[in-house]
């Protein structure tokens, strides 16, 4: 059972995340950061955080946070050696293209939108869990 | 030989000329030379003047035909200088007087020059600002949209948590309360999705060939209307040069209205298009409800709906992206109907010249 990380600053939307986990019986450990120097610090053990082990395989990531947004931790992820490897899911509510682009070209494995409706993101979660089975991830 | 005149008086006064001495026939002689160098001179000076005096009648002339030509030019500089200002009283108070001469009319001119060159520019900086608070405006909606969508999530998100949590001990007054609640977090959802919509409806446009025919066979495909209602294009329709996306806007907008509000057991709709030399004019027909006389012009303002809310989820947005559409584009449009017959939404849209199509590339 892999780890997953969540980046998101909403606690609302963080709410929403591991209920949809529940309601799709996804039971990876959930770890949960509220932005990119977080996420970072979690990740490298550094700034006094324990790091998360085994490193998780998926991050779900949110743009519009605070201190360092969804595109910046991007960058850092994939200019260091020991992190570029993890699939990365945008989950945002951001649907500018320029933000959309900006994530592809840092690779990542999906852009979603989150709709207003939380039963659409539980679907939404669904399909995500079923390709997450699908894919085989480097161990 | 000398001159005949002279050769006459010596005729006259000396005999027969082989019995002058030759002393006498040489001073004759002198005389002779200097009688026909006067002569020459006097021929010389005689073509002069003649030739002079024709150099002075042609200038002469031709100054008059100029003076006639600045005549007229002064007249039109006076026409063109009262068109010109013809709101300003000085200017009038000016020409009152006939004698103007050209260097006043010319600084008049080089004042009224200057004065348009400064309107000119004023008038390009108030675009530039309108330009500017247009791009502003949309800009806002398109933030305000996308900011009042997160705490908009959290509500509905909070409230099926809250649903769920309490579904063991809730009455049935509280589970209607909560449908209710998430029905309207849906309809402001419609609202903000309606002005993202209204609000990229300005955005930059990318002009290309819309074959028009075809976008609405695919918006029909698209709109997946139910059984009962059949919808007819009339062949031929143009293709165009224009923004595809908000082409499809257009359409999809004035074609699921008429099915939407369609109230007939079996519903028919009609699309087709008139082509003139410059422009096109489109309709969309339908057996509808139609709309009295009194809304036909509301119906196209922003949030103006005819029906309550609760009836039909209609957010009023869609029209007035489809007006603004049309009017950025250089059309009209309008809709002709009478309650209970039907209606019909007609709107007029420019065939782009291969010029400005590429002015605008």
């Amino acid at each position: 059972m892999y780890n997953i990380m969540l980046v998101d600053d909403d606690q609302v939307d963080v709410m929403n995340v591991q209920r949809a986990f529940k309601k799709n019986n996804i039971t990876n450990p959930l770890h949960v950061a509220t932005n990119g120097i977080e996420a970072l610090d979690l990740l490298r053990g550094t700034e006094g955080r324990e790091k998360i082990l085994p490193l998780p395989r998926i991050i779900l990531l949110d743009i519009n946070m605070p201190k360092m947004n969804g595109i910046e931790f991007l960058r850092e992820l994939r200019a260091d050696p020991e992190l570029h490897s993890i699939s990365v899911f945008m989950m945002t509510t951001s649907n500018d293209d320029k933000d959309k682009l900006d994530a592809y070209n840092l690779n990542v494995a999906g852009y979603i939108v989150k709709p207003v409706s939380f039963d659409k993101f539980v679907s939404a979660v669904s399909v995500l869990n079923s390709y997450w089975k699908l894919c085989e991830l480097p161990s | 030989m000398f001159n005949k005149l002279l050769e006459k008086q010596f005729g006259k006064y000396l005999g027969e000329q082989k019995n002058i001495s030759p002393g006498l026939l040489a001073f004759l002689e002198a005389v002779n030379d200097s009688y026909t160098h006067f002569e020459k001179d006097r021929n010389i000076l005689k073509r002069t003047m003649e030739l002079h005096a024709s150099e002075l009648t042609e200038a002469n002339y031709r100054l008059r035909e100029e003076s006639e030509e600045n005549k007229l030019v002064f007249k039109k500089l006076r026409e063109s200088l009262l068109t010109l200002r013809e709101e300003e009283t000085d200017t009038k108070e000016i020409f009152k007087h006939d004698d103007l001469n050209l260097l006043s009319i010319a600084e008049l001119l080089k004042k009224e020059s200057e004065r348009r060159k400064d309107a000119e520019w004023k008038l390009l900086e108030n675009i530039r600002q309108l330009e500017k608070i247009n791009k502003e405006l949309d800009q806002f909606t398109y933030i305000v949209s996308h900011d009042l969508k997160a705490p908009l999530r959290a509500i509905s998100s909070l409230a099926t948590f809250l649903e769920e949590d309490l579904a063991q001990i809730m009455n049935e007054e509280a589970k209607e309360n909560f449908g209710l609640l998430k029905n309207r977090v849906a309809r402001m959802e419609n609202f903000i999705n309606g002005l993202l919509e209204y609000s990229r409806a300005a955005k930059s446009v990318n002009t290309e060939m819309v074959d028009t025919e075809q976008l609405i066979s695919e918006i029909i495909d698209l709109l997946n209307a139910p059984e009962h209602i059949k919808i007819k294009v009339i062949e031929n329709l143009p293709v165009l040069k224009t923004d595809k996306i908000r082409m499809e806007q257009l359409f999809s907008n004035l074609i699921s209205n008429a099915i939407r509000y369609n109230d007939k057991e079996e519903g028919i709709i009609e699309i087709g298009c008139t082509e003139f030399e410059d422009w096109c004019q489109f309709y969309i027909r339908d057996n509808g409800p139609g709309i009295e006389k009194q809304f036909q012009e509301k119906i196209f303002e922003l949030f103006q709906t005819l029906q309550t809310k609760d009836k039909n989820e209609s957010t009023g947005i869609g029209l007035a992206i489809v007006k603004k559409i049309v009017e950025e584009a250089g059309g009209k449009i309008w809709v002709e109907s009478e309650k209970n017959k039907g209606s019909r939404f007609v709107f007029t849209y420019p065939k782009l010249k291969s010029i400005e199509f590429i002015k605008t590339h």
